[in-house]
Protein backbone atom coordinates (compact mmCIF):
# COMPACT_ATOMS: atom_id res chain seq x y z
CA UNK A 1 0.00 0.00 0.00
CA UNK A 2 2.69 2.41 1.01
CA UNK A 3 4.64 1.84 -2.21
CA UNK A 4 1.52 2.78 -4.22
CA UNK A 5 1.36 6.10 -2.35
CA UNK A 6 5.04 6.70 -3.08
CA UNK A 7 4.48 5.78 -6.72
CA UNK A 8 1.69 8.34 -6.93
CA UNK A 9 3.99 10.98 -5.46
CA UNK A 10 6.59 10.28 -8.12
CA UNK A 11 3.93 10.44 -10.84
CA UNK A 12 2.68 13.77 -9.46
CA UNK A 13 6.22 15.13 -9.43
CA UNK A 14 6.63 14.02 -13.04
CA UNK A 15 3.43 15.81 -14.08
CA UNK A 16 4.62 19.00 -12.35
CA UNK A 17 7.92 18.73 -14.20
CA UNK A 18 6.27 18.47 -17.61
CA UNK A 19 3.67 21.16 -16.97
CA UNK A 20 5.87 23.93 -15.59
CA UNK A 21 6.54 26.59 -18.23
CA UNK A 22 10.29 27.05 -18.40
CA UNK A 23 9.91 30.14 -20.57
CA UNK A 24 8.46 32.09 -17.66
CA UNK A 25 11.92 33.04 -16.50
CA UNK A 26 14.93 34.42 -18.31
CA UNK A 27 17.42 32.35 -16.35
CA UNK A 28 18.78 30.12 -19.13
CA UNK A 29 22.19 31.46 -19.36
CA UNK A 30 24.36 29.95 -21.84
CA UNK A 31 26.35 33.05 -22.51
CA UNK A 32 28.44 33.66 -25.59
CA UNK A 33 31.80 33.93 -23.85
CA UNK A 34 33.61 34.67 -27.12
CA UNK A 35 31.55 37.79 -27.69
CA UNK A 36 31.90 40.96 -25.63
CA UNK A 37 29.63 43.95 -26.11
CA UNK A 38 29.62 47.34 -24.36
CA UNK A 39 26.37 48.74 -22.99
CA UNK A 40 25.81 52.34 -21.98
CA UNK A 41 22.82 53.27 -19.87
CA UNK A 42 21.22 53.96 -16.51
CA UNK A 43 21.12 51.59 -13.55
CA UNK A 44 17.53 50.87 -12.52
CA UNK A 45 18.45 48.50 -9.68
CA UNK A 46 21.40 46.67 -8.23
CA UNK A 47 20.68 43.37 -6.47
CA UNK A 48 23.40 42.64 -3.93
CA UNK A 49 22.57 38.96 -3.57
CA UNK A 50 23.56 35.31 -3.65
CA UNK A 51 24.22 33.25 -5.65
CA UNK A 52 24.70 36.19 -8.08
CA UNK A 53 24.58 39.93 -7.84
CA UNK A 54 22.50 41.43 -10.66
CA UNK A 55 22.72 44.79 -12.41
CA UNK A 56 19.43 45.95 -13.95
CA UNK A 57 19.83 48.79 -16.43
CA UNK A 58 18.05 50.66 -19.20
CA UNK A 59 19.97 51.04 -22.45
CA UNK A 60 18.86 53.40 -25.21
CA UNK A 61 19.10 51.75 -28.62
CA UNK A 62 19.77 53.50 -31.94
CA UNK A 63 16.06 54.05 -32.52
CA UNK A 64 15.67 55.91 -29.23
CA UNK A 65 13.90 53.04 -27.49
CA UNK A 66 14.85 51.83 -24.04
CA UNK A 67 15.86 48.22 -23.73
CA UNK A 68 16.05 46.67 -20.28
CA UNK A 69 19.16 44.60 -19.58
CA UNK A 70 20.00 42.29 -16.69
CA UNK A 71 23.66 41.56 -16.08
CA UNK A 72 24.78 38.67 -13.93
CA UNK A 73 27.75 39.28 -11.64
CA UNK A 74 29.49 37.03 -9.07
CA UNK A 75 28.39 36.05 -5.58
CA UNK A 76 28.60 38.55 -2.74
CA UNK A 77 31.81 37.01 -1.40
CA UNK A 78 33.53 37.12 -4.81
CA UNK A 79 32.37 40.70 -5.42
CA UNK A 80 33.47 41.74 -1.92
CA UNK A 81 36.96 40.45 -2.58
CA UNK A 82 37.06 42.78 -5.57
CA UNK A 83 36.17 45.71 -3.35
CA UNK A 84 32.47 45.89 -4.13
CA UNK A 85 29.74 46.68 -1.62
CA UNK A 86 25.96 46.86 -1.88
CA UNK A 87 26.14 50.61 -2.56
CA UNK A 88 28.79 50.39 -5.30
CA UNK A 89 25.96 50.81 -7.81
CA UNK A 90 22.80 52.79 -7.18
CA UNK A 91 19.62 53.47 -9.12
CA UNK A 92 20.28 56.35 -11.51
CA UNK A 93 24.01 55.73 -11.91
CA UNK A 94 25.26 56.18 -15.46
CA UNK A 95 27.26 53.14 -16.46
CA UNK A 96 29.26 51.84 -19.38
CA UNK A 97 29.66 48.11 -18.92
CA UNK A 98 31.04 45.27 -20.97
CA UNK A 99 29.20 41.98 -20.99
CA UNK A 100 29.11 38.56 -22.61
CA UNK A 101 25.56 38.42 -24.03
CA UNK A 102 23.18 35.45 -23.81
CA UNK A 103 23.39 33.17 -26.81
CA UNK A 104 19.64 33.23 -27.37
CA UNK A 105 19.63 36.96 -28.06
CA UNK A 106 17.70 38.06 -24.95
CA UNK A 107 18.92 41.21 -23.21
CA UNK A 108 20.84 39.29 -20.60
CA UNK A 109 24.57 39.10 -20.06
CA UNK A 110 27.31 38.07 -17.68
CA UNK A 111 29.89 40.67 -16.65
CA UNK A 112 31.66 39.05 -13.74
CA UNK A 113 32.37 35.61 -12.33
CA UNK A 114 34.95 34.30 -9.87
CA UNK A 115 37.26 33.97 -12.91
CA UNK A 116 36.84 37.29 -14.66
CA UNK A 117 35.50 40.84 -14.33
CA UNK A 118 34.72 42.91 -17.41
CA UNK A 119 35.23 46.66 -17.66
CA UNK A 120 32.75 48.83 -15.81
CA UNK A 121 32.64 52.64 -15.71
CA UNK A 122 30.30 54.25 -13.17
CA UNK A 123 29.50 57.96 -13.54
CA UNK A 124 32.69 58.45 -15.54
CA UNK A 125 34.91 56.55 -13.11
CA UNK A 126 36.24 53.10 -13.87
CA UNK A 127 35.84 50.49 -11.15
CA UNK A 128 39.14 48.66 -10.96
CA UNK A 129 38.68 44.93 -11.52
CA UNK A 130 41.00 43.33 -9.03
CA UNK B 1 -0.11 25.56 -10.17
CA UNK B 2 3.21 26.91 -11.43
CA UNK B 3 2.14 30.47 -10.60
CA UNK B 4 1.27 29.56 -7.01
CA UNK B 5 4.61 27.78 -6.72
CA UNK B 6 6.39 30.96 -7.85
CA UNK B 7 4.27 32.98 -5.39
CA UNK B 8 5.33 30.60 -2.61
CA UNK B 9 8.99 31.01 -3.65
CA UNK B 10 8.65 34.81 -3.64
CA UNK B 11 7.23 34.59 -0.14
CA UNK B 12 10.16 32.37 0.95
CA UNK B 13 12.56 34.93 -0.54
CA UNK B 14 10.91 37.68 1.51
CA UNK B 15 11.21 35.84 4.84
CA UNK B 16 13.96 36.89 7.23
CA UNK B 17 15.91 33.70 6.61
CA UNK B 18 15.53 33.87 2.82
CA UNK B 19 16.61 37.50 2.73
CA UNK B 20 19.39 36.79 5.21
CA UNK B 21 20.91 33.96 3.19
CA UNK B 22 20.60 35.89 -0.08
CA UNK B 23 22.14 39.15 1.11
CA UNK B 24 24.81 37.90 3.50
CA UNK B 25 28.54 37.85 2.92
CA UNK B 26 29.41 34.65 4.77
CA UNK B 27 26.11 32.91 5.67
CA UNK B 28 25.56 31.79 2.08
CA UNK B 29 28.82 29.83 1.71
CA UNK B 30 28.27 28.47 5.23
CA UNK B 31 24.80 27.19 4.25
CA UNK B 32 26.36 25.65 1.13
CA UNK B 33 28.82 23.94 3.47
CA UNK B 34 25.92 22.57 5.54
CA UNK B 35 24.16 21.33 2.39
CA UNK B 36 27.29 19.60 1.08
CA UNK B 37 28.25 18.15 4.49
CA UNK B 38 24.77 16.68 4.95
CA UNK B 39 24.96 15.41 1.40
CA UNK B 40 28.24 13.67 2.14
CA UNK B 41 26.79 11.92 5.19
CA UNK B 42 23.56 10.99 3.39
CA UNK B 43 25.18 9.81 0.15
CA UNK B 44 28.15 8.26 1.92
CA UNK B 45 25.95 6.02 4.07
CA UNK B 46 23.71 5.25 1.07
CA UNK B 47 26.72 4.30 -1.04
CA UNK B 48 28.19 2.13 1.74
CA UNK B 49 25.05 -0.02 1.91
CA UNK B 50 24.66 -0.08 -1.89
CA UNK B 51 28.26 -1.25 -2.27
CA UNK B 52 27.73 -3.87 0.43
CA UNK B 53 24.66 -5.12 -1.48
CA UNK B 54 26.95 -5.40 -4.49
CA UNK B 55 29.29 -7.54 -2.39
CA UNK B 56 31.98 -5.11 -1.17
CA UNK B 57 33.29 -6.02 2.31
CA UNK B 58 31.11 -9.09 2.68
CA UNK B 59 33.49 -10.75 5.16
CA UNK B 60 33.08 -7.92 7.67
CA UNK B 61 29.32 -7.88 8.19
CA UNK B 62 26.06 -8.60 6.39
CA UNK B 63 24.24 -5.87 4.45
CA UNK B 64 21.45 -5.97 7.05
CA UNK B 65 23.93 -5.35 9.88
CA UNK B 66 25.63 -2.50 8.01
CA UNK B 67 22.34 -0.89 7.02
CA UNK B 68 21.09 -1.12 10.62
CA UNK B 69 24.31 0.37 12.02
CA UNK B 70 24.20 3.28 9.57
CA UNK B 71 20.43 3.89 9.68
CA UNK B 72 20.51 6.74 12.20
CA UNK B 73 23.46 8.48 10.52
CA UNK B 74 21.81 7.99 7.15
CA UNK B 75 18.68 9.90 8.20
CA UNK B 76 20.61 12.50 10.20
CA UNK B 77 22.49 13.20 6.96
CA UNK B 78 19.17 13.46 5.15
CA UNK B 79 17.85 16.02 7.66
CA UNK B 80 21.02 18.13 7.33
CA UNK B 81 21.03 18.07 3.52
CA UNK B 82 17.32 19.00 3.41
CA UNK B 83 17.81 21.81 5.94
CA UNK B 84 20.72 23.26 3.94
CA UNK B 85 18.86 22.80 0.66
CA UNK B 86 15.74 24.46 2.02
CA UNK B 87 17.73 27.50 3.17
CA UNK B 88 19.53 27.80 -0.19
CA UNK B 89 16.18 27.44 -1.93
CA UNK B 90 14.67 30.14 0.31
CA UNK B 91 17.25 32.65 -0.92
CA UNK B 92 16.31 32.48 -4.63
CA UNK B 93 13.66 29.78 -5.04
CA UNK B 94 11.84 31.52 -7.90
CA UNK B 95 14.91 31.27 -10.14
CA UNK B 96 15.45 27.62 -9.15
CA UNK B 97 11.94 26.47 -10.07
CA UNK B 98 12.48 27.94 -13.56
CA UNK B 99 15.83 26.17 -13.92
CA UNK B 100 15.59 22.99 -16.07
CA UNK B 101 18.42 21.22 -14.19
CA UNK B 102 16.74 21.99 -10.85
CA UNK B 103 13.36 20.81 -12.21
CA UNK B 104 14.89 17.50 -13.29
CA UNK B 105 16.72 17.19 -9.98
CA UNK B 106 13.95 17.98 -7.50
CA UNK B 107 10.90 17.26 -9.65
CA UNK B 108 11.97 13.84 -10.86
CA UNK B 109 15.32 12.40 -9.77
CA UNK B 110 15.19 13.15 -6.02
CA UNK B 111 11.65 11.71 -5.50
CA UNK B 112 12.58 8.67 -7.57
CA UNK B 113 15.90 8.08 -5.78
CA UNK B 114 14.31 8.70 -2.38
CA UNK B 115 11.49 6.21 -2.94
CA UNK B 116 14.02 3.71 -4.31
CA UNK B 117 16.24 4.25 -1.27
CA UNK B 118 13.40 3.67 1.20
CA UNK B 119 12.34 0.48 -0.57
CA UNK B 120 15.94 -0.80 -0.74
CA UNK B 121 16.47 0.06 2.94
CA UNK B 122 13.36 -1.96 3.88
CA UNK B 123 14.28 -4.87 1.62
CA UNK B 124 17.87 -5.01 2.88
CA UNK B 125 16.52 -6.39 6.19
CA UNK B 126 15.55 -9.57 4.34
CA UNK B 127 18.01 -9.48 1.43
CA UNK B 128 20.97 -8.78 3.67
CA UNK B 129 20.74 -11.69 6.11
CA UNK B 130 23.44 -13.75 4.43
CA UNK B 131 26.99 -12.73 3.38
CA UNK B 132 26.12 -13.34 -0.27
CA UNK B 133 23.25 -11.08 -1.38
CA UNK B 134 20.70 -12.21 -4.00
CA UNK B 135 20.95 -10.93 -7.57
CA UNK B 136 17.92 -8.66 -7.06
CA UNK B 137 19.73 -6.97 -4.16
CA UNK B 138 22.84 -6.38 -6.25
CA UNK B 139 20.78 -4.85 -9.03
CA UNK B 140 18.83 -2.69 -6.55
CA UNK B 141 22.07 -1.43 -4.99
CA UNK B 142 23.57 -0.62 -8.38
CA UNK B 143 20.42 1.22 -9.50
CA UNK B 144 20.39 3.27 -6.30
CA UNK B 145 24.04 4.27 -6.80
CA UNK B 146 23.27 5.35 -10.37
CA UNK B 147 20.19 7.28 -9.24
CA UNK B 148 22.15 9.34 -6.71
CA UNK B 149 24.92 9.97 -9.23
CA UNK B 150 22.19 11.30 -11.54
CA UNK B 151 20.87 13.56 -8.76
CA UNK B 152 24.32 15.01 -8.10
CA UNK B 153 24.96 15.44 -11.84
CA UNK B 154 21.70 17.40 -12.21
CA UNK B 155 22.66 19.50 -9.17
CA UNK B 156 26.08 20.31 -10.62
CA UNK B 157 24.35 21.40 -13.85
CA UNK B 158 22.09 23.95 -12.08
CA UNK B 159 24.51 26.91 -12.45
CA UNK B 160 24.91 26.14 -16.18
CA UNK B 161 21.24 26.74 -17.00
Amino acid sequence: MRSYVLGLLVAAAGVFLISSPTSAHHGLAHYDMKKTIALSGTVTAFDWGNPHCLIHMDVMDDGGHFQHWTLEMSSISAMSRRGWAKDTLKRGDQVIVETHPAQNGTSLGISSSPDFALKLVVNGKEIPSR
Amino acid sequence: MYQSLVAFCKWLESTWWGTGVRTSLWVYPFIQLIHFSGLSLWLGTNAAVDLRLLGVGKKRQTAAQLSDALLVWNWIGFCIVVLGGFLLFSATGSTYVANPAFQVKLGMLVPLALVWHIVVQQKTRTWGQTPETPAAAKLAGLVELLLWISVVTAAVEIPNH
